[in-house]
């Protein structure tokens, strides 16, 4: 073996290492450093696991949130906790360090009561238009949503997410705008009309001294319906 | 080299691992990475790709951005707004706007993409609208009866989309349409009275006008000079053509001048020595569906003469074409009664005294059979479709029992 591919080989065995040593060593190093969680500041380090999570919060309008803020908000829920010392804790009960959230737990009118961090109200949807509830509050008297564009995306997220693996609630809806994420949508887009007109006669009438007549409309029916692939990236 | 070449790729593929690995294994990648401003177009691409051809056809709405018709500021409705801190009440992101939220009333002002202010102008005899929750709703029975189209916007308001007539015109949405109308007319006159008129069984005709480009045409507005009334009407233009529409048709006179000289016939465009179908466009149908003045000439003298029949139609409070019938100019009551030689009162009360009891009181006479029948009617003997050049045709006798087939 010459020199040239020593250092080749050398250089490959580095590349490889930098890829699996530290996993490698994660399975031995530290094992036995516990977090002490009693002390201030000292919780369990989300972003140990959820680094890429960590990086995208950082980017967004969320970015001044901690994880707690949102995945331990749920007033209805306890969630295992140590205060001051580690003899002073509270096990958890519906849940241990954290749940998935609905964007609306934080954002739902009224959030006060359900959330620890409520966030300013995403108001104005309206999903009783298309009969889906939600145990969060999306509209009342004043705040009615009963113009919003989107209310369909909405409704149907909710009742997909609640017999699936879809984000909580409305979630994969609010992300579809809110978020960074791609979206495919394929929108069903009608094209033209089929229209039936008659002429019928409407009897005599003083006001003009005519029989009068009209061509009535009797039927208007959307048609020509093509699907239209829209990716959002 | 072949080994140095293996050696990058697999550097590479680590450094890329270990440098992008953990954003590629997130779930959905770029939930936690949230927004509130919200790009309309990125979700609806092919609405941004209509609104590029009507900004290259200089269509109405080509300066307008989406949030300036579905964030319509003027209906009441309050829409989310990070800026502002607001909430939404009655919409969110965006609502489905009316066309008469814009164009109802007295039209609104908007600002355009370039921050200046554009009127959105009224929809002339559409625009009688009332507030209902904050958004404009023609009322029906407020649209004047001679506005052609008045049943199209009837129907999409009862069903609860009226922007469906809009679109059908001012868009490039693909249009089909199945008309029925009676196929003939039964007469039987005796002693200068119409004793019997009845109406034969309904005919149909269908329209097809189906857009040529990729798009839905939704959002693709039309130019006001591109609408084409043949679109819809493609059996009048036909019958315009072949002279069964209005009595037009270059070929056939009646003694080849009227009582003054002049040639009979309304298309004087059509004059010559060949009938120009291109002639027959927009501008001809407004000769007389949206006329505020007419222009006759003496062909003899080569005269012209230009009168203001502004007093005597409705074009000027109509949306884009008034429901005429040939008595609409032609009766005894027009500012210009003296061009009508037919002096009729458009009132089925009254008698025509001056002309009675020639054809001409016929004319007076129709005024109690309905109005889409009383162009028939004189066209039976002006134009008269399938009959006309022969007095033998329309009598048998002293009396005249005809079938007339009804115009288009």
């Amino acid at each position: 073996m010459d020199y040239g591919k020593t250092i080749l080989l050398t250089i490959i065995v580095f590349a490889v290492g930098v890829l699996i040593l530290p996993n490698t060593v994660s399975l031995f190093a530290g094992q036995h450093y516990w977090y002490n969680l009693s002390g201030s500041g000292n919780d369990v380090p989300c972003v140990k696991c959820h680094a890429d999570v960590y990086e995208e919060l950082k980017l967004g309008v969320h970015r001044n949130l901690r994880c707690e803020d949102c995945h331990r908000a749920n007033k209805s829920i306890t969630y295992a906790s140590v205060s001051g010392s580690y003899t002073n804790y509270t096990p958890g009960k519906e849940a241990h360090a954290a749940t998935c959230v609905a964007c609306m737990l934080c954002h739902q009118i009224n959030a006060s009561y359900a959330s620890k961090k409520p966030g300013p109200y995403a108001g104005g949807f309206n999903i009783t238009l298309f009969g889906i509830s939600s145990p969060y509050n999306y509209s009342n008297a004043t705040f009615n949503g009963l113009y919003e564009a989107h209310n369909s995306l909405v409704a149907h997220a909710i009742a997909k997410a609640k017999n699936s693996s879809l984000l909580l609630d409305s979630t994969e809806a609010c992300l579809a705008c809110h978020a960074n994420i791609e979206v495919r949508m394929n929108f069903n887009v009608s094209t033209g009309m089929n229209i039936v007109a008659k002429d019928v006669v409407l009897g005599y009438n003083p006001a003009t001294g005519f029989n009068e007549s009209q061509v009535n409309v009797t039927g208007i029916t959307i048609t020509g319906f093509r699907s239209v692939t829209e990716v959002k990236s | 080299m072949r080994y140095s070449g293996l050696a990058l790729v697999l550097i590479a593929l680590a450094v890329g691992l270990v440098m992008v690995g953990t954003k590629s294994v997130s779930i959905i990648k770029g939930s936690h990475d949230v927004s509130s401003h919200v790009n309309c177009s990125s979700c609806h691409r092919h609405v941004a790709e209509e609104m590029a051809i009507t900004r290259a056809l200089h269509g109405p709405h080509w300066d307008l951005s989406c949030v300036t018709c579905h964030r319509f500021n003027g209906t009441g409705i309050k829409f989310a707004n990070a800026t502002a801190s607001s909430p939404g009440m009655q919409a969110h992101a965006a609502y489905v706007p009316s066309c008469l939220d814009c164009h109802g009333g007295k039209g609104v002002w908007v600002v355009n993409v370039s921050g200046v202010l554009v009127h959105a102008p009224p929809a002339r005899a559409f625009n009688v609208t009332t507030k209902v929750n904050g958004r404009n709703v023609t009322v029906v029975d407020s649209i004047p009866y001679f506005t052609a189209h008045k049943q199209l916007i009837a129907y999409c308001i009862k069903q609860g989309d009226e922007n469906l007539a809009c679109l059908a015109c001012h868009t490039n949405y693909s249009v089909n349409i199945s008309y029925s109308y009676p196929d003939y007319i039964n007469l039987i006159i005796s002693s200068w009275n119409i004793t019997s008129l009845t109406i034969g069984p309904d005919r149909v005709y269908n329209v097809s006008f189906v857009k040529k480009t990729l798009f839905s045409g939704k959002h693709v507005f039309l130019p006001l000079k591109d609408i084409n009334c043949s679109k819809c009407h493609l059996n009048i233009y036909l019958g315009l053509i072949n002279g069964k529409h209005a009595p037009i048709y270059y070929a056939w006179r009646w003694g080849n001048v009227n009582l003054w000289g002049f040639y009979r016939y309304h298309g004087l465009a059509l004059y010559g020595s060949t009938l120009n179908t291109s002639w027959i466009n927009n501008t001809y149908c407004n000769e007389c569906h949206r006329a505020l003045k007419v222009t006759l000439v003496n062909y003899k003298t080569g005269v012209s003469y230009t009168f203001d029949i502004s007093k005597v139609t409705n074009a000027s409070s109509v949306h884009c074409a008034e429901k005429v019938s040939c008595l609409t100019c032609h009766h005894r009551n027009s500012t210009y009664w003296w061009l009508d030689p037919y002096y009729a009162f458009l009132n089925a009360t009254k008698s025509n005294p001056l002309y009675a009891p020639y054809h001409e009181d016929l004319i007076n006479q129709t005024a109690k059979y309905p109005r889409f029948i009383h162009g028939d009617i004189c066209l039976d003997c002006h134009m008269a479709a399938y009959h006309w050049g022969s007095c033998d045709t329309c009598h048998t006798g002293y009396n005249k029992i005809t079938t007339q087939y009804t115009e288009p």
